[in-house]
């Protein structure tokens, strides 16, 4: 019995609280001793009943409220038997499902609609509460007689005349109104499901929503780590990143017709070849055929009109007999020419063999030919490359940097930003060159604006230099 | 248990821009009206499934809609707080009744009494007098939003079902509560009276659960389905149909809980799956068509299959 006690919320209006938190304790101690208790006059204390069966009612301590006849109108269910549907409870006999008569119900609605119009009616006369002015009072006349004062002979009978007196109907309340503080609340009924179950972590782990990052806000500069923003896409590790098949049925097919395609291409171009071969063999056999043809004819016109082109030969004769009689130093020329051609081919076998020489050879070769000292380093690609030991290897990367290494960031792969330096160069002041110093330069400068010719003009004599300022259109003159 | 019928897709309705969010049919069962979060409520025919009538003025989705049946009058209730009441003579906007803080999800009018109920987001029932505009009582009890709602003759006359997982019963004529019933676990959304039997059906995502007025004695539980119900519908042949938010369909048999048929809904083509939801169900006054209002902006209606 205790247990449904205990079942019961404790009351949430503090100014019960107290009270009732006694109730408890008194209704403890009835269950542990079996003596009666007795309601102490003046005192709100709740007196358990018991029903025929000796059972404690409960109930009251659930309906024992604030209102004075909640008792009769509250239906409280407090058993654990009211947890039980109705047709699985004990005793529970035949359950009357019908509904009240209609007699019944008439009486319910009409007592209702009583007490409705009589709120109603108050509410109307509230909003009415200033009263009609035109329907003043009459007065009322008393005949008023004071009383006799000892020793005094008896007062003059008086008539009063009583009248209402004349108010602002609309001046505001003289009368404070206070607030009426309002009526604790009902006593809560007690609860009849049980009581939530306590979250597991399993739940707790299904239910976690990660916070939101965004792929394009991060105004404070925070890093985020990879896992963070995959965890942020809403899936989490169950994103199963599902490729259709069909993806490679259809590169597969692509990469097969891109390969007959190319096989045809390389086809067709190479009959294109051939046929282009055969062409040309054609045509220079053609050819040959007709330089063959043409040389036969030569020849048979030659042998047919010797005699015709004998004076023809007798003057090409003259003319080359006439040229190098002429050149009286020609035998000197080409003397001058072969040495030329020699040297030449001589410079070009040289070139040839320095060409095919190794370069730490040629250097040499060139150092002593032009009788200069030029060290191994200097000489391009000659220098030979050190090989570099396991510890020699370093990254030119790490020189400048500070000691904390330690610190990786895996985030700020770089430690500095790529293009830096061309912006810090773009962005570098540098004062206009000035070739002359000071006030000369400044002259010049000057003049150099002064003197600028931004249109050119062609009306004016310097347009036309060393020709006449004229009028009108240039006309031409035909030369003679 | 029962014998009942398996349901099947009659007709689909569309029509709507948005949600069709709430439901009610004509008494004298010759149309349906239905709000959607297009703002506006529309009236159809019930035979032919037309487009009678388009009443705008909300200017947020109406989540409740009731006719009743001794006013040529509409009530809607909407989530712009505002309760309207149109004349289905001249279709116009007669009364408005002020008063509601936030959104209102729940309006039923009482059977008898020229009054009504409604019930909103701001956690409080109000009891409105039709005729002059004035709420008559403000109930205030429940410590999240009401999304249910019901009004009878007998008492408790009001009964209604909130966020915070408890019904409450309404005493009417004092204008307090009568009964908290706390057996659910979750948030009730979802309200039904059964037509005949002195008893009614709640809702939640734990369970639909059955109770025994006047005093709300539990009753049933109906077999538990892995859905959050948004509607309730009843009618007299015992079949109780749940539609949750995904799209599910669970019709029970009302006397042994136990289900008969589930289903779910058929997709409107072109409509996504997340926009499979039954928003509001109501059968109509003979209780042979089940309306069904859907996230995907259709409404459909439902029937017996035929022996």
């Amino acid at each position: 019995m205790s247990s449904i006690a205990s079942f019961l919320p404790p009351p949430k209006h503090e100014d019960k609280s107290e009270s009732t938190v006694k109730n408890y304790s008194t209704l403890n101690n009835i269950n542990n001793s079996v003596s009666a208790p007795k309601a102490v006059p003046g005192s709100n204390a709740l007196v358990p009943s018991s029903d025929p069966n000796g059972r404690i009612n409960y109930g009251e301590l659930a309906k024992h409220g604030s209102g004075s006849n909640m008792a009769q109108t509250r239906l409280v269910q407090t058993s654990a038997e009211d947890m039980i549907p109705l047709r699985q409870r004990a005793h529970i006999g035949k359950i009357n499902l019908d509904r009240p008569d209609q007699q019944s119900i008439e009486s319910t609605v009409k007592k209702t609609q009583y007490a409705l119009q009589n709120i109603m009616t108050a509410k109307k006369d509230a909003t009415k509460a200033v009263s009609d002015h035109s329907k003043s009072v009459k007065p009322v006349y008393i005949r008023y007689t004071p009383s006799s004062k000892y020793n005094q002979p008896p007062a003059k009978e008086r008539l009063v005349q009583i009248i209402e007196k004349a108010m602002d109907p609309m001046e505001p309340s003289r009368l404070k109104v206070a607030k009426i503080p309002r009526r604790p609340p009902s006593p809560p009924a007690p609860i009849l499901r049980e009581p939530p179950k306590p979250v597991t972590a399993e739940e707790r782990a299904n239910w976690y929503v990660p916070p939101s990052v965004s792929n394009w806000k991060n105004p404070k500069g925070y890093t985020i780590t990879l896992d963070k923003r995959v965890a942020a896409n809403g899936y989490g590790d169950k994103e199963d990143i599902e490729i259709n098949e069909k993806f490679v049925d259809l590169s597969a097919a692509l990469e097969l017709a891109d390969q007959e395609a190319r096989e045809e291409v390389s086809k067709r171009s190479k009959a294109r070849r051939e046929a282009a071969e055969q062409e040309r063999k054609e045509k220079d056999a053609r050819l040959r055929e007709l330089a063959a043809q043409a040389r036969k004819a030569q020849y048979s016109k030659y042998s047919n009109h010797e005699n015709s082109n004998h004076e023809d030969t007798d003057e090409r004769k003259r003319i080359r007999q006439r040229r190098y009689s002429d050149d009286s130093d020609d035998e000197h020329a080409a003397q001058l020419r072969r040495k030329e051609r020699q040297n030449q081919m001589l410079m070009a076998e040289r070139a040839m063999r320095l060409s095919k020489m190794n370069d730490q050879n040629k250097a040499q070769l060139l150092m002593a030919d032009e009788d200069r000292d030029i060290s191994e380093k200097v000489a391009l690609g000659v220098s030979l490359t050190t090989k570099l030991s396991g510890e020699d290897i370093f990254d030119s990367r790490l020189f400048n940097k500070d000691a904390n290494i330690s610190k990786y960031n895996e985030d700020q792969v770089y430690d500095q930003p790529l293009f830096a330096r061309q912006e810090a160069l773009r962005n570098l002041y540098r004062a206009p060159v000035m070739q002359k110093s000071g006030a000369v330069a400044a002259e010049k400068e000057l003049s150099d604006i002064q003197n600028e010719q931004i249109f050119d003009e062609l009306s004016s004599s310097k347009a036309f230099q060393g020709g006449e300022a004229h009028e009108g259109p240039v006309s031409f003159k035909k030369d003679e | 248990m029962q014998d009942h019928l398996q349901w099947t897709l009659h007709r689909v309705i569309t029509g709507h821009g948005g949600w069709v969010r709430s439901v009610c049919v004509d008494p004298a069962n010759q149309w349906f009206a239905t709000g959607s979060a297009d703002r506006t409520i529309k009236l159809w025919n019930l035979a032919t499934g037309d487009l009678l009538l388009t009443l705008t003025g909300h200017i947020m989705a109406p989540r409740a809609l009731a006719v009743s049946e001794r006013h040529p009058y509409l009530f809607s209730a909407g989530e712009d707080k505002s309760v309207k009441c149109w004349d289905l003579e001249t279709n116009k906007v007669v009364r408005q009744y002020h008063g509601h803080l936030s959104a209102v999800y729940a309006l039923d009018i009482h059977p008898s009494l020229d009054i009504f109920a409604t019930a909103g987001r701001d956690s409080t029932v109000r009891v409105w007098d039709m005729r002059t505009r004035e709420a008559i009582y403000i109930l205030d009890g429940h410590k999240s939003t009401v999304h249910a709602l019901k009004c009878q003759a007998a008492d408790p006359q009001i009964i209604s079902g909130s966020a915070d997982a408890t019904i409450r019963l309404w005493d009417l004529a004092a204008g307090k509560t009568s009964a908290v019933l706390t057996h659910h676990k979750k948030s009730v959304r979802a309200l039904a009276l059964h037509p005949r039997e002195f008893t009614f059906a709640s809702a939640s995502a734990d369970n639909i659960k059955q109770w025994r007025l006047p005093e709300g004695s539990f009753m049933l539980n109906f077999e538990s389905q892995d859905a959050i119900f948004n509607t309730l519908a009843l009618n007299h042949d015992n079949v109780c149909f749940a539609g949750s938010d995904d799209g599910q369909m669970v019709f029970y048999d009302w006397s042994s809980g136990s289900v008969f048929q589930s289903c779910e809904t058929t997709n409107v083509p072109g409509s996504l799956d997340s926009e499979k939801g039954i928003m509001a169900s109501t059968f109509d006054m003979t209780g042979l068509r089940l309306i069904t209002c859907e996230s995907d902006k259709s409404i459909k209606i439902w029937k017996e299959i035929e022996r």
